[in-house]
C-alpha cells in the first residue's frame, strides 16, 4: 500500500503486511470476475477484466484503510461527543442531550447533518487556500494517527517499529493546521489561538515524548504491537503500569502531557472560549468547523488509546484469552475501545471540573515541572530496569515488583498535591500578575 | 489609562494613538517609561526587551463571551500583556434619564428594573425611597420586613450570578449551573411574591405592592437552610481550587487609593480593604436593627484587593444576606404593606439623593421634583458604571486572561452602565 | 452611627413646619462648617463667593453654591482637607432646572468614606456656553462623570483629558437632557418617532 510504503521510510521496515492487504487482493479478484467486468471487457474487446496494476490495489486498498478509519473516527467521535455532553449534564445536575434516539445517541449524528448543511463561510479577509487546507490538514494528522494503533491482536492497520515516534511525528502536524487556519482567518483572536496552540503543544511534545519513553524503556521496545503483546498474562498484572513504580507517574505525566496536547481543560488555551471567543476556529463553520470538532475528539481518543496501548495493557483483559479466532479480535478491540474510553472519560470529568489556566502558567507548569519529572522518569525507569528487575521478561517479575506500584500510588498523590500548591505559591511571583500595591491607610 | 496626548474635538472620535518606538510606552531600547513601569517584574522586563514587536490593537467586544454584555474594549496587547485598554459604552443606552423626565412617578419604577437586571429589587428600593424621602411619607413596618428579604435576597441571586459567570470566565462552566440552580429557587420565590422572574417593579412608593402570599415567609426560610449547605460546596468547588487562587490571587490588584479615586463601591471597595458598607455606615430602612459583618478582601490568597478578595466579598456576602434574611423573618409583624398614595402622584418640590448598597455598590438616585407630575431630573448613579471606569487602569499589565479575569470580578452589568 | 435615617412621624400638616425629612441627616456634613472649611484663610475661595442653600428651604438637600471658576481648587480642598476627606465623588449631575433658565447645575455628590459624610455642591454655568473646569486631576472617576455630563448637556470641562461622548453614539446631534432639546426625526434612517 502506498501508505505502507510512506509509513515504511517513517518507521523502519514493516514487520509483515498490514492485514489489509490480502482481502484487497482478493476483492479485486473477485471484481474482476463478476459479470459486470466482464461485459465492461467483452465491450471493449478483451477476453476477461486485465489483472489490475499494483498500484491500483494498494491504492484501493488505502482507500478502503481510510474509508475505515473514516468511519470508526468519526462514529468514536460522535460517541464520545454525545459521552462528553451526557457527563457533561450529569456533573452539572442537569439531563443533557436525550431526544434523538435512544438516550440521545444520535444527537451528534443530527448535529453532523446540520453542520453539513450549513451555509459554507470563507471569510472576505481570509487567505482562501490556507483556510481551506488547515481543516484537511488537522483531519489528516487525526487519520494518520489510527494507523498505527494496534486495536487487537493482528488488526491494525500497520505495525511500524517506530510506532510511538511516528504519532507523536503526526499529532503535530495537526498543530501547522491549527496555526494555518488561525493565520488565514484574518482574525486576530483566531491568531491568538494559532500561538497558543503553536507554543504549548510545542512545550508539552517534551514531557509527552518523555513519559512515552518510559514504558519503551520498560517494554525494550518502540512497536506499539510488540508492547502491546508483552502485557499479556491471564491476570493483568503484567499491564505496564503494574511492571515498575515509575510507570505510574510516567502514566500521570502522560495524561497530563495528553490534555495539554489534545487542548483539553484545563489546558484548551487554543480554543478558551471566554478570553478568545473560539480560538483559531473563530471563523469555521459549517463542515469545516465540524473537522476541527471531529480532530479534536479523534485526538482524544487516539491520545487515550496511546496510553491504554502502553500502560493499560492494550487488548489484554483479565481472562480474555479463552477465546479464540475471530471472537477473541473482537473482544480485543472491544476492550482497547472501552479502555480507551474510560480515558476518555477522564479528560471529560477533568474538564468539566477544573478552570482553565493561563498561558503562562501552562508554560511554567510545562518546562519547570513536567519535563524536569519527566527526564528523571525515564532516568529512574531505566535504573530500574537495569538494576531491579534485570531484564526479566514481565511474566517472570517477583510478585512484590507490581505490588510496589499500588504502594506508590499514596505518595504521587502526594506529590501531585505538593506540586499543585508550589504552582500557586509560584504564581505569587508571577512575573505578569499585575503589580501589588501599597495597602492604604484608610480605615473605618 | 492610555495616555492621550490632546483633548479632542468636541464630539470626535478619540482612538489610541500609535506611537512609534520612541514616542509611546516605550523608550527607544524598548523599554517602559516610568510611567508604565512602577514595579516590573524582572522577567518582564526581560520579555520587553527581548521580543521587539508593535503592539497590536484589538477589540474585545461589543461581542465577547467575558464583557458580561455589551462592552467593548479597545485593547492594546503586546502579544499576551495588555498594554492598554479603553472602554466603550453605551452599546444599550436606554435613555433612562430622559425617560425619568417624561414619565409619572409612578410609571418610572418599571424603567428601574432594567438598569441592573440582575438586582431589579434593589433598583426598586433606591427609587421608591428617594421618591419616598421628598414625598415623606412612612412606610409600614412590614413592608419594610419584606422589602428588606427581597433585596437580600436578590442580593443572593445577584453575587450567584457573579460566581458563576466568574467560574465561567475562568474556564469553570460547572459552577455556573449550580449558582442558577440556587438562583432558580430566588427567582421563583419572587415569581410567587410578585409574578416577576426578573424585572419585578414589586417595591413601589409607599411600600410594597402586596403583602406576601401564605407559605412564602416559611419557604424563605427553607431557603436559607438549604442555601447554607449549598454555599458551603460551592465554596469547596472554586474558592480553594488550586488553579482558580492562582489565576486569581495576585490579580488586577486595586489599591485602596485607586480604589477610591475611581469611586468604586461595593464588593469593589470592600475588596481592597475598605470595610464601607451603606448598610451598615448609614443604615437605610432596617438595617440598623440587624447584625451582620461587611465582608473585607484580606488578601488571604495574595494581595489585599486582588480578583480573589473581590471573589471572596461575594461569597462572604451571600451568608451574611442569609443572616439578614432570617433575622427578618424573625421580626416580621403582620400589618399593611403599602401606605396610601393618590394614584397620580404628585411630589412635592425639592431635591433627594438616596444612596443604598446594591449588590454592585451604592446605586444613588438623585432625583429633583418640581412639585408636578414628572421629575424635572432623575439622575441615576449606576455603580458598575463607576466600577467600570476603573479598566484603563487595571488592565495595563495584566494579561490578555487576566483582562478576562479583572472584567469578572469588577462584575458588571452593562444595563446599569449604559442606563 | 446613628439612628434610623427614616423619619418615624408623619409629615407634619402644617405649611410653616418644616418637614423632617429635609432636615440633614447624621452623614450630612454641615454646611455652615463646610463654608467655613472652604473660606478659611488660604482657602480657595472668599466666604462671600459661597451661597449657602439650607436644608429645607425651598424643600432642597441642603447645597453650597460654588464660584464655577474656582471648582478645582475647591474640590481639591475637599478631599484633601482632614475635616471633609472627601475621596469619592458618586456623581456629577448636570441639571437644567427649566427652559427659561439662563444657567444650568452642575451638582458634585460627594462622599467620604473615611469621615462617613456626605456633601453636595453646586455651581452654575451658563447656558450659552457652559463651561467649567475639570475635577479630573482631583477624582479619577470624574473623568466618566465629566463625559456624561457633556454627552447630556453640553457642558465642555476645561482641560479634561478625553472629552468626548461616552453614552450616546458620537454622531448623535444636540445635547438629550437640556430642556430645549427637541428630539430628532429619525438617526441613520432609523425612525425616532
Amino acid at each position: 500500500m502506498i501508505s505502507l510504503h510512506v509509513m515504511e521510510s517513517i518507521g523502519g521496515q514493516a514487520r509483515r503486511a498490514a492485514p489489509g492487504t490480502n482481502w484487497t487482493i482478493d476483492l479485486i479478484e473477485w471484481a474482476r470476475k463478476c459479470s459486470l467486468s466482464k461485459w465492461l471487457a467483452n465491450a471493449a474487446g478483451y477476453e476477461e477484466a486485465p489483472v489490475p496494476p499494483d498500484w491500483i490495489v494498494a491504492a484501493v486498498g488505502a482507500g478502503i484503510a481510510v474509508g475505515l478509519v473514516l468511519a470508526f473516527i468519526s462514529v468514536v467521535a460522535m460517541f464520545s461527543i454525545w459521552l462528553e455532553r451526557r457527563v457533561a449534564g450529569r456533573i452539572q445536575s442537569r439531563i443533557g442531550p436525550n431526544r434523538v434516539g435512544p438516550f440521545g445517541l444520535l444527537q451528534s449524528l443530527a448535529d453532523g447533518v446540520k453542520l453539513l448543511l450549513k451555509e459554507d463561510i470563507i471569510p472576505s479577509g481570509a487567505d482562501r487556500s490556507l483556510f481551506i487546507l488547515a481543516p484537511a490538514l488537522v483531519m489528516a494528522s487525526a487519520l494518520g494517527m489510527f494507523a498505527a494503533l494496534p486495536m487487537a491482536a493482528g488488526a491494525g492497520f500497520t505495525d511500524l517499529n517506530l510506532g510511538i515516534i511516528f504519532i507523536i511525528a503526526v499529532s503535530s502536524l495537526a498543530t501547522i493546521g491549527v496555526i494555518m487556519a488561525g493565520w488565514s482567518s484574518n482574525n486576530k483572536w483566531a491568531l491568538y489561538g494559532a500561538m497558543r496552540e503553536a507554543a504549548q503543544v510545542v512545550s508539552y511534545e517534551i514531557p509527552l515524548g518523555l513519559s512515552l519513553l518510559v514504558p519503551a524503556v520498560v517494554a525494550g521496545s518502540m512497536n506499539l504491537r510488540e508492547i502491546t503483546e508483552s502485557q499479556s498474562s491471564w491476570s493483568g498484572a503484567c499491564w505496564l503500569i503494574f511492571q515498575n513504580p515509575i510507570c505510574l507517574p510516567a502514566f500521570v505525566l502522560y495524561f497530563v502531557a495528553a490534555l495539554a496536547e489534545t487542548k483539553r481543560a484545563p489546558f484548551d488555551l487554543p480554543e478558551s472560549e471566554s478570553e478568545l471567543v473560539a480560538g483559531f476556529h473563530v471563523e469555521y463553520s459549517g463542515i469545516r468547523f465540524s473537522f476541527f470538532f471531529l480532530e479534536e475528539y479523534g485526538a482524544m481518543f487516539i491520545m487515550s488509546a496511546l496510553g491504554v496501548a502502553l500502560f493499560l495493557g492494550g487488548w489484554n483483559f483479565p481472562g480474555i484469552d479463552v477465546l479464540h479466532g475471530g471472537w477473541l479480535v473482537a473482544t480485543q478491540l472491544l476492550v482497547f475501545v472501552i479502555k480507551s474510553l474510560c480515558m476518555i472519560l477522564l479528560m471529560i470529568w477533568v474538564r468539566w471540573t477544573l478552570p482553565r489556566l493561563r498561558v503562562d502558567q501552562v508554560m511554567v507548569m510545562s518546562y519547570k515541572y513536567l519535563t524536569p519529572i519527566g527526564l528523571g522518569l525515564v532516568v529512574a525507569s531505566a535504573g530500574w530496569e537495569v538494576l531491579v528487575a534485570g531484564g526479566l521478561p514481565f511474566n517472570d517479575r517477583p510478585f512484590w515488583m507490581q505490588a510496589a506500584t499500588p504502594a506508590l500510588v499514596v505518595f504521587v498523590c502526594l506529590l501531585l498535591g505538593w506540586m499543585l500548591r508550589k504552582q500557586s505559591v509560584d504564581s505569587a511571583a508571577a512575573p505578569f500578575a499585575a503589580r501589588s500595591s501599597a495597602p492604604g491607610a484608610i480605615q473605618t | 489609562m492610555v495616555p492621550s496626548s490632546e483633548t479632542p474635538a468636541r464630539g470626535a472620535a478619540a482612538t489610541l494613538p500609535v506611537k512609534p518606538a520612541g514616542q509611546g510606552d516605550y523608550d527607544e531600547d524598548f523599554n517602559l517609561k516610568p510611567k508604565f513601569a512602577t514595579p516590573l517584574a524582572r522577567n518582564e522586563r526581560e520579555m520587553v526587551m527581548d521580543v521587539r514587536t508593535q503592539d497590536m490593537e484589538m477589540n474585545m467586544g461589543p461581542q465577547h463571551p467575558s464583557t458580561h454584555g455589551v462592552l467593548r474594549l479597545l485593547l492594546r496587547v503586546d502579544g499576551e500583556i495588555v498594554t492598554g485598554a479603553v472602554p466603550y459604552i453605551g452599546y444599550i443606552h436606554r435613555c433612562a434619564e430622559k425617560i425619568g423626565e417624561s414619565v409619572e412617578w409612578i410609571q418610572y419604577l418599571p424603567y428601574t428594573d432594567r438598569y441592573d437586571y440582575l438586582a431589579a429589587m434593589n433598583n426598586n428600593l433606591g427609587y421608591s425611597m428617594a421618591v419616598e424621602k421628598l414625598l415623606g411619607i412612612e412606610i409600614p413596618e412590614r413592608a419594610m420586613y419584606i422589602r428588606t428579604i427581597c433585596a437580600e435576597l436578590n442580593r443572593i441571586g445577584s453575587h450567584l450570578i457573579a460566581f458563576g459567570t466568574y467560574g465561567l470566565d475562568l474556564g469553570a462552566f460547572t459552577p455556573f449551573f449550580y449558582s442558577f440552580r440556587e438562583r432558580e429557587w430566588i427567582l421563583s420565590l419572587f415569581e410567587k411574591i410578585c409574578g416577576a422572574r426578573l424585572t419585578y417593579s414589586y417595591i413601589r412608593i409607599g411600600g410594597v405592592f402586596n403583602d406576601s402570599p401564605p407559605g412564602w415567609l416559611e419557604e424563605v426560610a427553607a431557603f436559607c437552610n438549604d442555601f447554607e449547605e449549598k454555599w458551603k460546596e460551592y465554596n469547596d468547588l472554586l474558592s480553594e481550587n488550586s488553579i482558580f487562587v492562582s489565576r486569581t490571587a495576585n490579580v488586577g490588584v486595586i489599591s485602596v487609593e485607586d480604589a477610591l479615586a475611581f469611586g468604586l463601591t461595593g464588593p469593589c471597595l470592600r475588596g481592597s480593604g475598605i470595610a464601607y458598607d451603606l448598610r451598615k455606615a448609614q443604615p437605610y430602612e432596617l438595617y440598623n436593627k440587624f447584625e451582620f459583618d461587611i465582608p473585607v478582601g484580606s488578601g488571604r490568597k495574595g494581595t489585599v484587593g486582588d480578583c480573589w478578595d473581590r471573589y471572596d466579598v461575594r461569597m462572604q456576602e451571600m451568608r451574611e444576606s442569609v443572616k439578614i434574611v432570617r433575622q427578618c423573618l424573625a421580626g416580621i409583624q403582620e400589618g399593611p404593606t403599602l401606605a396610601k398614595l393618590s394614584a397620580a402622584l404628585r411630589v412635592p418640590a425639592g431635591h433627594a439623593y438616596v444612596g443604598i448598597e446594591n449588590p454592585r455598590g451604592e446605586l444613588g438616585h438623585f432625583v429633583i421634583s418640581g412639585g408636578d407630575k414628572k421629575a424635572i431630573r432623575l439622575r441615576v448613579r449606576g455603580p458598575s458604571f463607576c466600577n467600570l471606569s476603573i479598566l484603563p487602569k487595571a488592565l495595563p499589565g495584566t494579561m490578555l486572561a487576566d483582562a478576562v479575569a479583572v472584567i469578572g470580578s469588577i462584575d458588571i452589568v452593562l444595563g446599569e452602565v449604559d442606563r | 452611627m446613628a439612628s434610623d435615617p427614616k423619619p418615624t412621624t408623619p409629615e407634619p400638616k402644617g405649611a410653616a413646619a418644616v418637614p423632617r425629612h429635609w432636615l440633614p441627616s447624621p452623614w450630612d456634613h454641615s454646611l455652615e462648617k463646610l463654608k467655613a472649611t472652604l473660606s478659611s484663610p488660604g482657602g480657595p475661595c472668599d466666604a462671600n463667593d459661597l451661597k449657602i442653600v439650607p436644608w429645607g428651604a425651598k424643600q432642597c438637600e441642603g447645597y453650597i453654591d460654588v464660584p464655577a471658576a474656582k471648582i478645582a481648587d475647591i474640590c481639591k480642598v475637599l478631599r484633601d482637607d482632614p475635616d471633609c476627606r472627601y475621596e469619592i465623588v458618586m456623581c456629577i449631575s448636570g441639571v437644567d432646572y427649566s427652559k427659561e433658565d439662563d444657567k444650568l447645575a452642575i451638582i458634585y455628590h460627594l462622599l467620604s468614606v473615611a469621615n462617613n459624610q456626605r456633601a453636595q455642591i453646586r455651581a452654575w454655568v451658563p447656558k450659552a456656553a457652559p463651561e467649567i473646569d475639570t475635577v479630573e486631576g482631583v477624582w479619577a472617576a470624574a473623568n466618566w462623570h465629566e463625559r456624561e455630563t457633556y454627552d447630556f448637556f453640553g457642558v465642555v470641562f476645561r482641560g479634561h483629558s478625553d472629552l468626548r461622548r461616552i453614552l450616546c453614539p458620537e454622531d448623535w446631534v444636540g445635547f438629550p437632557l437640556l430642556k430645549d432639546y427637541e428630539f430628532p426625526k429619525e438617526y441613520h434612517g432609523i425612525s425616532c418617532v
